[in-house]
């Protein structure tokens, strides 16, 4: 009888409160490989560089980690900080050394061109919270970290020491000013401009900073029932953006930025109209979103009236929860990145760590092979944006 | 084995209740409804996009129910159901000069007093045309189904174009009253004092527009505020406290206010800052005033579940997060509904009429449904054709009202485009509070006996 007990009790403490290894998908979604890490992820990004197969991560206290790649079903742990708070991260290339830029309370650059040993090259008071950041190489030729905050958007040069360039205010909108939650820059070939996209208070906003000491407002978003945009996508010719919003039960929002001022939304998705979908990165036709408890979902924006699911990935079974969904404490899928030159999925999983994954049909990406100018979040250092 | 036993009893249990789905839409054949609905009638009342609101009287031995409509039909239908199966239009009122007159009637509540009834019929004509400061027309329909008889029009040339919505409320003082949104508040006249107005010799545009004037409840100001006004409202009666409640949607979001005393409302509590909600639209409370339902009128938005109880115990001031949401189709978006505790009436524009089990508010489920619309939805190319208006998103067609017969358990609607039904559900044959453990509160009022009696 013991052993009976023993064992019930085992599956009671280890398996009762976390369906481990609950993990399914479409058939056109592989599991390539994963990396548990203790307390899981809340952020990652993916090294773009072919000859460069790691993944940044931040796990729960805000650490940094520092994961290889070179074989994808087996990946392993190159680099774990003694200690962090971060919360956000972006990387960038300047000369030969490949950078990282953490943010939380304060901005850290950090030198990863060897990853196995990153060493801190400078840091910066943020003077505020920093909720997103970016790095984007800008048509002047310019290293941007653009770093979006509880008040401003601050825009630094490659060193961040010297301050912020330029800071841009949230504009008037209708609800508490509560700042920024996403950035997001892009070069536009048709208008030859720097564009910036942002999320936060009152919605959605778009920016022309090709000169950047004098940015233009370009397009306000004030969607109704979003008083806080949470992220802004854009498809890479620039007309339409894929917007998240703070909430659990919002939808994708598919926009066109056509217009000064934007109500309607062209489109929208979700899964699940219970869902909160938290981060999205756009690969036109497809957009890859972190939905927490529903995995990852990527959905075909081919038609931007009329998105629909093309697979998913999910760590949990949603059916067998205890809690209302406004109840949820958060968990599962918080962040996701596509590696252009292979298509490789990356998720980071708030519970478990890393996941890898391929779509079935999806090698890589391009935004030529598409039709389109060659913008996503990922630049190129080496010679500036597509159609300079 | 006692640990065992304990163990097993530790096992969570209890997955989330699932409620019903709505059917993919159009929907297979003879799906249209839930197994547990039954029409009971079907009237189709004219032109897509003419009809609005809809009202029940709750007196058994008067079997009448109002629809308002508006754009193409000026007015009101009445609609007999003493014999619901058979129901039939008796009366269409209609505003005279119809042409002229620009916008229609909305919201429609009755209300009996000194042993007559009568029905108000709020209005919204726009300064292109007459009638602009009129903001409801009140009817004596004691005769029915002989005869009604206009008995005068409440005006507000301060704030013109007219009440958007009404509420008839038997306030714990004694009076009936019309609360109707106007302006920047919320305006209550004293429906007594109004026929009084009515029943001297003085011409009616001689009279003071606001002899029955007698309060109005502003919306609490805030921050970057979405609107000055109120949309829509409910008042009901707390018998824990004895207050008369005022449940209020619009601003940018909702407010609570103690009425009691009309010359001097008293805010209870705000549900502001809420994820999703920059505006307040349809706000309805359990009968006890603990839960609240809020709508807000844009597309893609749920109806959400707030508890208030932290606030009306004092230890917030401002409710900022719904513990529970509610969805039939998420393209779409509800309206108007009705709370006969533990269920919710939705009239949910393109998705029809839907029935939702409350009773865990922070998991609302869906137990019975049936589609009104016959177009398919979020389609605004089709909208636009069939309404012509360009109003936001073109999902606004389908069901606008629902009522709730509470002596019978009868359910009407109102469908924009095709017209008026009537519906049973089973099990449900009438709804008293009492039977649930709540107070005997709903929007069907005690005209005889005001709201303390129904708690007896």
């Amino acid at each position: 009888m013991k052993p009976l007990l023993g064992a019930l009790w085992l599956a009671l403490v280890l398996g009762a409160f976390q369906p481990a290894g609950a993990q399914s998908s479409t058939r056109n979604i592989t599991l390539v490989g994963t990396l548990t890490t203790e307390g899981g992820l809340q952020a990652l990004h993916a090294d773009q560089d072919p000859d460069r197969p790691w993944v940044y991560a931040l796990d729960a206290s805000g650490r940094l980690i520092v994961v290889n790649l070179a074989d994808p079903a087996g990946p392993t742990l190159s680099y774990r900080g003694a200690a962090g708070s971060a919360r956000v991260m972006t990387a960038f290339k300047e000369g030969s050394d490949f950078f990282l830029v953490l943010g939380g309370e304060s901005l850290v650059k950090i030198n990863v061109t060897d990853p196995a040993s990153p060493e801190i090259s400078e840091s910066v008071e943020a003077g505020q919270r920093i909720a997103d950041l970016f790095a984007y190489k800008h048509s002047s030729g310019s290293v941007l970290i653009l770093a979006a905050g509880s008040e401003t958007v601050q825009v630094f040069d490659a060193g961040i020491e010297s301050g912020p360039l330029q800071t841009i205010d949230t504009p008037d909108h209708p609800g508490p000013n509560v700042g920024f939650e996403d950035v997001f820059a892009g070069f536009e070939p048709e208008t030859q401009q720097d564009r910036l996209y942002l999320a936060g208070a009152g919605g959605y906003y778009v920016y022309d900073i090709t000169e950047l000491d004098n940015p233009k407002l370009r397009t306000t978003i004030h969607s109704a029932a979003v008083q806080r945009g949470r992220v802004m996508a854009p498809i890479s010719h620039g007309g339409h953006a894929l917007t998240l919003a703070s909430y659990r039960t919002a939808p994708m929002r598919i926009f066109q930025l056509s217009q000064e001022r934007v109500r309607t939304a062209l489109g929208a998705w979700t899964d699940n109209w219970q869902s909160e979908l938290v981060d999205v990165v756009a690969r036109w036709p497809f957009a890859f979103v972190a939905a927490l408890e529903h995995g990852l979902q990527v959905v075909n924006v081919y038609d931007f009236g009329a998105p629909y699911t093309d697979a998913w990935f999910r760590t949990s079974d949603t059916s067998e929860f205890t809690s209302p969904p406004l109840a949820r404490v958060p968990q599962g899928i918080i962040d996701v990145d596509v590696r252009n030159h292979d298509g490789l999925i990356l998720a980071a999983d708030l519970d478990h760590g890393l996941w890898l994954l391929e779509l079935e049909a999806f090698m890589g990406w391009h935004g030529h092979d598409w039709g389109l100018p060659n913008m996503s979040d990922v630049q190129d250092w080496d010679h500036g944006p597509d159609g300079k | 084995m006692r640990l065992l036993v304990t163990l097993l009893l530790l096992w969570p249990t209890g997955v989330l209740a699932q409620g019903l789905s709505h059917p993919s839409h159009p929907p297979p054949p003879g799906q249209r409804g839930s197994e547990n609905i039954s029409v009971v009638a079907h009237l189709p009342l004219g032109r897509p996009g003419s009809v609005s609101d809809v009202e029940v009287e709750q007196d058994p031995d008067r079997p009448y129910a109002y629809v308002a409509r508006r754009v193409h039909a000026k007015g009101f239908d009445v609609i007999d159901l003493s014999d619901p199966r058979r129901a039939r239009v008796i009366y269409r009122w209609r505003i005279e000069n119809e042409d002229l007159h620009q916008g229609g009637a909305m919201d429609g509540r009755y209300f009996k007093h000194d042993g007559r009834y009568y029905y108000v019929q709020s209005v919204q004509f726009r300064q292109g045309g007459p009638n602009s400061d009129v903001g409801a027309i009140v009817f004596d329909v004691t005769d029915l189904p002989e005869a009604i008889v206009e008995v005068g029009r409440i005006r507000q040339s301060d704030t013109p174009g007219g009440f958007h919505n009404i509420f008839t409320y038997k306030h714990s003082a004694g009076a009936p009253l019309l609360f109707a949104t106007s302006g920047r508040h919320a305006k209550v006249f004293d429906l007594a004092r109004f026929l009084e107005g009515y029943q001297t010799e003085m011409e009616a545009a001689l009279q003071d527009e606001n002899h029955a004037l007698v309060g109005r409840v502003p919306v609490a100001e805030s921050e970057n505020m979405w609107s000055r006004g109120y949309h829509d409202f409910y008042i009901g009666y707390h018998p824990e406290s004895g207050q008369d409640r005022f449940y209020g949607g619009g601003g940018s979001g909702y407010y609570v206010y103690d009425v009691s005393d009309l010359g001097s409302p008293e805010l209870l509590l705000t549900i502001l800052n809420v994820p999703g909600v920059s505006w307040g639209h349809t706000f309805t409370p359990s009968p006890d005033g603990r839960y609240a339902v809020g709508e807000t009128e844009f597309q893609y938005q749920p109806l959400r579940f707030f508890d208030m109880k932290p606030a009306l115990d004092g230890e917030v001031d401002n409710i900022d997060h719904a513990i529970g949401a509610w969805h039939a189709d998420w393209r779409s978006l509800a309206h108007n509904h009705e709370v006969r505790w533990p269920y919710l009436f939705v009239a949910g524009y393109e998705t029809g009429m839907s029935v939702v089990n409350m009773e865990n508010p922070a998991n609302p489920l869906t137990v019975a449904y049936y589609d009104t619309f016959n177009g398919r939805h979020n389609n605004r190319e089709e909208a636009m054709a069939r309404a012509g208006s360009p109003y936001t998103w073109n999902v606004y067609d389908g069901a606008w009202g629902v009522d709730v017969r509470n002596h019978d358990g009868l359910i009407v609607v109102s469908d924009m485009s095709t017209g008026f039904w009537a519906f049973r559900m089973d099990g449900f044959n009438r709804w008293d509070g009492r039977d649930y453990g709540m107070p005997n509160i709903s929007s069907a009022q005690n005209w005889d006996d005001g709201p303390q009696a129904n708690d007896e």
